[in-house]
């Protein structure tokens, strides 16, 4: 026996059917294919090369086809345990043509455990890797520069140079005053020594 | 009201009481001091031969690790003069009536550390000679520079709060029949003429009033800039803006420590219980149990917030105190530091002047260990590379640290070879304070000194 549909459940479908073309609609995957595409990670990292550089921790994306997943938002965490375990985050960076992705660590020695995280969007599904990373002690063989000013920073010269002279001012009425509380107090107690009121 | 002839005779006692360690001090007293004596020379050879056979290559100092028990010492021994000059200074301020028969300790332990610990930073100079250069080189960016200021400064406050007080007990003690002429000499000069006219103690009082004003943020100044030594560098585990606090309330517990240990063994020594009474050491047991509950606070805030934020340097300086290489010392201090000396001062069962001082020692010991935990392990962390430095204090070190610990109680002995042990005038002064409140009917604070108290000894 034929059944008629009823109007409210044959436009609920047409409805969820549109609901799920939208994403093919709104945005063009690397395929053309209308659906996020799946991003593989994989992780490596650069020792600093002397002492005084710092270490580099690369994220390689790449795509099925074994082409670079580019402008890929990937965030580098390190998993720490204090107070229960927690991941810290190290930095955040986005793969380029090569699809690799780099951030710079201050640590410079030791193991830690990174990962690196695709939060996954339209057109990219989440991905993560994670990966030990054993930094080994490089050994110091000279004074490397100091870091360079970097450009736009305020200029706090005002404050080295005011602040000396105001300290030194400080310090100076703070003697006066001790001094001067010292000999007043003497010269007062020589003087009322008569004095019987 | 109590009658003229006993408030004179308890006068006598206490003038007599306040002076045994100036005319009777006894065999034992000998004893300790040669023997600290004996112990501050070593420290002043092994100087000698840290000079001599080439500056700080003898102690365990090395690249990486360039600070080290020198540092630890200046901050542990500039925190025990403040614990000193503040409970002085705040009591006076609060008109505490027990303050009477500690402060003259609390005063005197407070100059004598901080000439100690001022020598430290030349200590560590590889050519102290050079010293006077900071005076007409100055160099206004750097920290050392104001330590130094702050120092000296706090120094000459000290100095006034020590003498102030001294210029009418100098007065009660200059015709002293037991007293041989080197003393009468020297009491005549410091009393100034002192006649004890209602005008002169009117100008005492405020003096010594606007200088325990002064010494309060003083000392905080000075211990804020001891800590800017560390905090204003760019180093994990020094650069910290909790340092400052930190490093003042941790001078102000290991201070009160100082006090109530010294304050006990001239109790003991000279049989001043009578004066020196447990209310006072218990008052000065809870002001410490506070401290000490602050302090573990504070550690854990130090902590705690490097730790959550978890800057890599920082979470691995913080594996290393906690469970790695620096546990064992830094469990050591929490247990010494902080919880055994609250639980004895915190039950009343071992509360007694015997747990109180073992209490205040166990905070010196803790309090001393800390601040080598604050130096030695950042440093241990290379920051441009290289192995992970290693410190063990040398022989020299050693030497020298407790030469410089024996200092500190020569130091205190010699002052109270010329100085009453008891602020004999402003425990007077409270005394009739409370007397005139009793006859005025309004409640006494506390009961008079020597009432319901144990006799000497």
């Amino acid at each position: 026996m034929a059944e008629r549909l009823k109007p409210s459940v044959a436009l609920a479908s047409v409805c969820l059917s549109i609901w799920l073309t939208m994403p093919a609609a709104v945005g063009a995957s690397h395929h053309g294919q209308g659906v996020a595409d799946e991003v593989t990670l994989r992780m490596s990292y650069q020792q600093a090369p002397v002492a005084g550089a710092h270490a580099q921790i690369i994220a390689s994306a790449s795509l099925d086809d074994g082409d670079p997943a580019v402008g890929v938002g990937i965030e580098f965490l390190r998993q720490v345990d204090f107070l229960g375990p927690r991941l810290i985050s190290l930095g955040s960076a986005t793969t380029g043509a090569s699809g690799a992705a780099r951030i710079t660590l201050d640590t410079t020695q030791g193991k830690l455990r990174v990962i690196a995280r695709v939060a996954g969007n339209d057109l990219y599904l989440p991905a993560e890797v994670a990966q030990e990373i054993n930094l080994q002690a490089i050994p110091d063989v000279g004074s490397p520069g100091g870091p360079a000013t970097p450009d736009g920073q305020p200029n706090l010269a005002i404050v080295a140079t005011v602040m000396p002279p105001l300290l030194a001012l400080t310090a100076f009425l703070i003697w006066l005053v001790l001094l001067g509380l010292i000999a007043v107090t003497v010269l007062a107690i020589r003087r009322g020594r008569t004095d019987a009121t | 009201m109590a009658d003229p002839a006993s408030a004179n005779s308890r006068s006598a006692d206490l003038r007599a009481a306040a002076l045994r360690p100036v005319v009777d001090a006894g065999r034992r007293f000998w004893i300790l001091f040669a023997a600290l004596g004996l112990v501050a020379a070593v420290g002043a050879v092994a100087y000698a031969w840290q000079l001599i056979a080439g500056g700080l290559s003898v102690t365990g100092y090395n690249d990486q690790v360039f600070w080290g028990s020198y540092e630890a010492t200046l901050v542990a021994f500039i925190g025990f003069s403040y614990g000193g000059a503040l409970v002085s200074a705040i009591l006076r301020l609060t008109n505490a009536s027990w303050r009477g028969p500690i402060s003259r300790i609390a005063e005197v332990s407070a100059l004598a550390t901080l000439l100690v610990g001022a020598l430290f930073p030349i200590i560590h100079l590889g050519h102290p000679e050079r010293v006077w250069e900071l005076f007409v080189r100055p160099n206004f960016q750097s920290p050392i520079f104001w330590d130094m200021v702050a120092i000296l400064t706090y120094m000459l406050a000290t100095l006034i709060l020590l003498v102030l007080p001294l210029i009418p007990d100098s007065a009660e003690l200059r015709e002293h029949p037991r007293l041989g002429r080197l003393h009468r000499g020297l009491y005549r000069v410091l009393s100034l003429g002192w006649t004890g006219t209602p005008r002169q103690r009117q100008i005492l009082n405020r003096a010594m009033t606007a200088v325990a004003i002064l010494i309060v943020p003083l000392a905080v100044v000075v211990h804020t800039v001891l800590s800017y030594t560390f905090s204003l560098t760019s180093r994990p585990g020094w650069h910290s803006t909790i340092f400052g606090p930190y490093f003042v309330i941790g001078a102000v517990y290991s201070g009160v420590a100082v006090v109530i240990l010294a304050a006990l063994a001239y109790r003991r020594a000279y049989h001043l219980r009578r004066w020196i009474d447990d209310r006072t050491i218990r008052n000065l047991a809870f002001v410490m149990l506070a401290l000490g509950v602050a302090y573990g606070y504070a550690t854990f805030s130090e902590l705690t917030t490097e730790g959550f934020v978890g800057k890599q340097a920082e979470v691995e300086l913080l594996y290393g105190l906690l469970l790695e290489r620096f546990a064992p010392l830094f469990w050591a201090f929490v247990g010494m530091g902080l919880l055994a000396p609250v639980a004895l001062i915190a039950i009343p069962r071992t509360r007694t002047p015997r747990g109180i001082a073992l209490a205040a020692g166990l905070v010196i010991v803790a309090m001393y260990l800390k601040r080598l935990l604050i130096v030695v392990p950042p440093l241990t962390r290379p920051v441009i590379g290289g192995d992970p430095g290693l410190y063990l204090p040398s022989p020299v070190e050693i030497a020298i640290v407790s030469g410089a610990a024996a200092g500190v109680v020569l130091i205190m002995l010699f002052l109270f070879r010329f100085i009453p042990v008891l602020a004999i005038d402003e425990m007077a002064e409270i005394e009739q304070e409370r007397a005139a409140a009793a006859s005025e009917g309004a409640p006494s604070a506390r009961p008079a000194l020597d009432a319901g108290v144990p006799s000497d000894g």
